[in-house]
C-alpha cells in the first residue's frame, strides 16, 4: 500500500499544454478514477505516474521522489486498453514475467502464479496463449500480470473499454471487489462517468489538462463546481439567471425570459449578479398546467421527445425561448409530443455553478 | 459433386496462375531432360540419356568450388545484411514520421531501381577512385586506397547493399505489428530496454527475419550480376558458371545439370531454413 503525491505535475508535446501544473494525493489503498473526455490529458498523466511520459513537477510514492527513476524500476502495474499481453507467451508465462527478471525462486514463481490464477479464476486457461482467449479473460490475464509482482501502484487505462455492457458491468463489480480484496492503491482512468461513479473511493474530473474538481462520487455528482463537471458527471440542465434577493434558505433569482424562480442557497452573493445554476433531469418535476406545482418554479413549456428507456423515460420539452431541458421520470404519466407541460423543482435541487 | 460444379466459372480466375505455373514447368522439364542429355559438341544436344554431366561436375573440385563459395559467400552476406537490415528497420520503426517517409522513400527507390544500375552505383562507391575510398584517404585514415573492386569483398558489399530492402521491408512490417503498449507494459514488469528487446521485439519479429532471410540468401546464392560487375570474372558464383557454360562453351546440358543442382540446393537450403525458423519462432 502506497500514497502518491503528484505536484504541479506539468506536461507540453510541442507548444501544446497536455497537464497544466497538476497536483493529486493518492490515498493508501483507495480507488482513484481520472475521468475526462478525451484528450483532458487523463491519460498522459498515468504515464506521468508510471514514468513514460517526461513532465515537470514531482511524483513521490510513499515521501519518496520517483522523478529520476526509470519506468522499469519503479514497480507500478499497469493495465492498458488494449491489455498488451505478450502475445508469444501463454498465459502462465504472462503472469511469470515479471516474476522471473526479479531474483525469485521458480517453486516461488510457481505459487505465486498459481496463486493468482486461483483469484482472476484462470486456471483452466494457464497454458492458453492471448489469441486463445476472449476479451474478459485476457483482461483478467492482464490485470494478474500486474499484480504479480507485488506492485505498489495499480494502474487502469480505460481497461473496460474494449468489453461488451453486460460483460463490463460484471467486471467493474469484481474489479472492485479485487481491489479492495488485495488493498492496493490503484488510478483509474476512464471516459466513462458511470464507471467512475461506480467504482471509485474518489473522483477526479479532468478537462483540458487541469483538475477540475476532485471528490467522492457523491460530491462530484450532487455537488459539481463548475458547469463542465455538471455536464460531464451526469446530464444537467444549465439556466443563466440573475439574482434578486435570498428568502430564507433560498435565493430567489430571474431567468433571462423573466420569470421568477428560486434556488438553494449558497455562498456569498449579491443582488443583481450573473448566475449559473443546474438541475439534474431526475430531479425536474413535471406537472400537468392545472396542477400544483413544485416550490422552485413553474415554467411552461411543451413536450418535443420521448425516449423510453426501459425502467425509466427521457422527457425533452421545450421552454420559452427555445431553451431545451430534460427531464427523467420513473413512471410514465403517460407524456406524449406536444402536450403542454409545467417544469418544476425543489428549491433545494437547483445548485449555483460558481465557474 | 466436383469442385468445378460447386465453384463454376469463377475458376477460370485461376487460368492465368495456371498458364504461368504450367509454362514454368513446362521449361524446367525441358531442362531436367537436357541436364541428363549427352553433349555431342558446341550446342548440340544428343538424344539419349546419360549421367556424365552430373558426374562432371561433383567430379570436379573446380565445379564444386563454384557451389561451395557461392554457398559461403551468400550465407556470410545474408547474416550481415541480417543485422545491417534489423538495425535500419528498427530505425526506420523508431524514428517520427518524416524521418520514416524519408528514409522509407530512399530504400523503395533503391528497390525499384534497375539491378544492374545499382550495382554500377555500388562500383562507384567502392572503386579505387569511389567515394569510399576517396573519404577515407582525405580523412587520413588510410594510406593507399583499398582494394575492393574485383574482390569477393567488393562483392560482398555489392550484394549486400543490393539486397538490403528485402531485408528491411519485411522486418519493418512484423515491428509495426507488435501491439503498441506491449513494451511499455514489459517495462512496468521491470524489464529494461535491452530485456524488451531480446524477449518481446525479437520474438515477436521472428516471421520477418525468417522471410528476410529466406528471400535474401536466395537472391544473394543465385546472384549473377553483382559479382560479374564487381567481381570482374575474378569471383565467380555459381550463376556466372552456368552462363559461361551455357553462353560461352555451349555446352547446355552440364549447365543443365549445374543449374539442376544449384536448384535443388536451394530447395533443401529453403527447406532447412524453415524449418529452424519453425523451432525459433514462438508460436501466438
Amino acid at each position: 500500500m502506497a500514497v502518491v503525491n503528484i505536484r504541479n505535475v506539468s506536461v507540453s508535446y510541442g507548444d501544446q499544454q497536455v497537464l497544466n501544473s497538476v497536483s493529486l494525493t493518492m490515498e493508501s489503498g483507495k480507488f482513484i478514477a481520472v475521468l475526462g473526455p478525451s484528450g483532458c490529458g487523463k491519460t498522459t498523466l498515468l504515464r506521468v505516474v508510471a514514468g513514460f511520459s517526461e513532465y515537470s513537477g514531482s511524483v513521490e510514492i510513499d515521501g519518496k521522489a520517483y522523478d529520476a527513476i526509470p519506468p522499469h524500476k519503479r514497480n507500478i502495474g499497469i493495465v492498458f486498453q488494449d491489455y498488451a499481453l505478450f502475445p508469444h507467451r501463454s498465459v502462465e508465462e504472462n503472469i511469470a514475467f515479471g516474476l522471473r527478471l526479479r531474483r525469485i525462486s521458480r517453486a516461488d514463481i510457481e505459487q505465486k502464479v498459481t496463486q493468482l490464477l486461483d483469484l482472476l479464476q484462470l486456471q483452466a486457461l494457464r497454458s492458453r496463449y492471448p489469441s486463445q482467449l476472449s476479451g474478459g479473460q485476457r483482461q483478467r490475464v492482464a490485470i494478474a500480470r500486474a499484480l504479480a509482482v507485488d506492485p505498489k501502484v495499480l494502474l487502469l487505462d480505460e481497461p473496460l473499454s474494449a468489453l461488451d455492457k453486460k460483460l463490463r458491468e460484471e467486471m467493474q463489480v469484481e474489479l472492485r471487489q479485487l481491489q479492495q480484496r488485495v488493498g492496493i492503491t490503484t488510478m483509474f482512468v476512464t471516459h466513462d462517468q458511470e464507471e467512475a461513479l461506480a467504482l471509485a473511493d474518489k473522483v477526479v474530473v479532468m478537462n483540458k489538462g487541469n483538475i477540475g474538481q476532485v471528490g467522492t462520487p457523491s460530491e462530484v455528482y450532487a455537488r459539481p463546481r463548475s458547469r463542465f463537471v455538471a455536464d460531464f458527471i451526469g446530464k444537467s440542465n444549465v439556466f443563466e439567471a440573475t439574482l434578486d434577493k435570498s428568502e430564507g434558505d433560498a435565493l430567489v433569482c430571474k431567468l433571462a425570459g423573466g420569470e421568477t424562480v428560486r434556488i438553494a442557497r449558497s455562498g456569498e452573493v449579491r443582488s443583481g449578479q450573473e448566475i449559473h445554476f443546474f438541475v439534474r433531469p431526475e430531479q425536474l418535476v413535471l406537472c400537468k398546467p392545472e396542477s400544483p406545482a413544485a416550490d422552485g418554479a413553474k415554467l411552461a413549456g411543451i413536450v418535443r421527445h420521448v425516449v423510453y428507456k426501459g425502467s425509466n423515460e427521457s422527457i425533452h420539452i421545450e421552454l420559452a425561448g427555445s431553451k431545451m431541458v430534460e427531464a427523467q421520470v420513473v413512471q410514465s404519466r403517460g407524456w406524449n409530443i406536444g402536450d403542454a407541460v409545467v417544469v418544476g423543482w425543489n428549491a433545494n435541487d437547483a445548485l449555483i455553478l460558481a465557474e | 459433386m466436383g469442385i468445378g460444379q460447386r465453384l463454376g466459372w469463377p475458376l477460370l480466375f485461376l487460368l492465368p496462375a495456371a498458364i504461368v505455373i504450367g509454362f514454368f514447368f513446362f521449361t524446367m522439364s525441358i531442362m531436367v531432360r537436357i541436364s541428363v542429355a549427352p553433349n555431342l559438341g558446341p550446342a548440340q544436344i544428343g538424344d539419349g540419356f546419360t549421367s556424365d554431366n552430373y558426374i562432371q561436375f561433383f567430379g570436379s573440385t573446380f565445379y564444386l568450388g563454384y557451389l561451395f563459395r557461392s554457398l559461403w559467400l551468400a550465407a556470410y552476406c545474408t547474416l550481415i545484411t541480417a543485422v545491417l537490415g534489423y538495425t535500419l528497420a528498427y530505425f526506420i520503426h523508431r524514428s517520427g514520421r518524416r524521418t520514416r517517409v524519408l528514409v522509407g522513400a530512399l530504400l523503395v527507390i533503391q528497390f525499384f531501381t534497375a539491378y544492374v544500375i545499382r550495382t554500377y552505383a555500388v562500383m562507384l562507391v567502392i572503386g579505387k577512385t569511389g567515394i569510399l575510398n576517396r573519404s577515407l584517404l582525405g580523412a587520413g585514415i588510410i594510406e593507399r586506397p583499398l582494394a575492393l573492386l574485383f574482390t569477393e569483398t567488393g562483392v560482398a558489399i555489392g550484394m549486400i547493399l543490393v539486397s538490403l530492402p528485402f531485408m528491411v521491408f519485411p522486418i519493418v512490417a512484423s515491428l509495426q505489428s507488435i501491439p503498441p503498449n506491449v513494451e511499455m507494459a514489459a517495462a512496468s514488469l521491470g524489464a529494461s530496454n535491452t530485456r524488451i528487446f531480446w524477449t518481446v521485439i525479437v520474438p515477436l519479429t521472428m516471421p520477418g527475419i525468417a522471410a528476410g532471410i529466406v528471400v535474401v540468401y536466395l537472391f544473394e546464392l543465385t546472384s549473377y550480376i553483382v559479382p560479374g560487375v564487381l567481381g570482374g570474372g575474378y569471383v565467380d558464383m555459381i550463376a556466372n558458371l552456368i552462363y559461361a557454360k551455357a553462353m560461352q562453351s555451349f555446352d547446355h546440358p552440364f549447365a543443365a545439370a549445374a543449374a539442376m543442382v544449384t536448384l535443388l540446393v536451394s530447395g533443401l537450403t529453403v527447406y532447412l531454413l524453415q524449418k529452424f525458423f519453425r523451432l525459433v519462432t514462438p508460436r501466438t
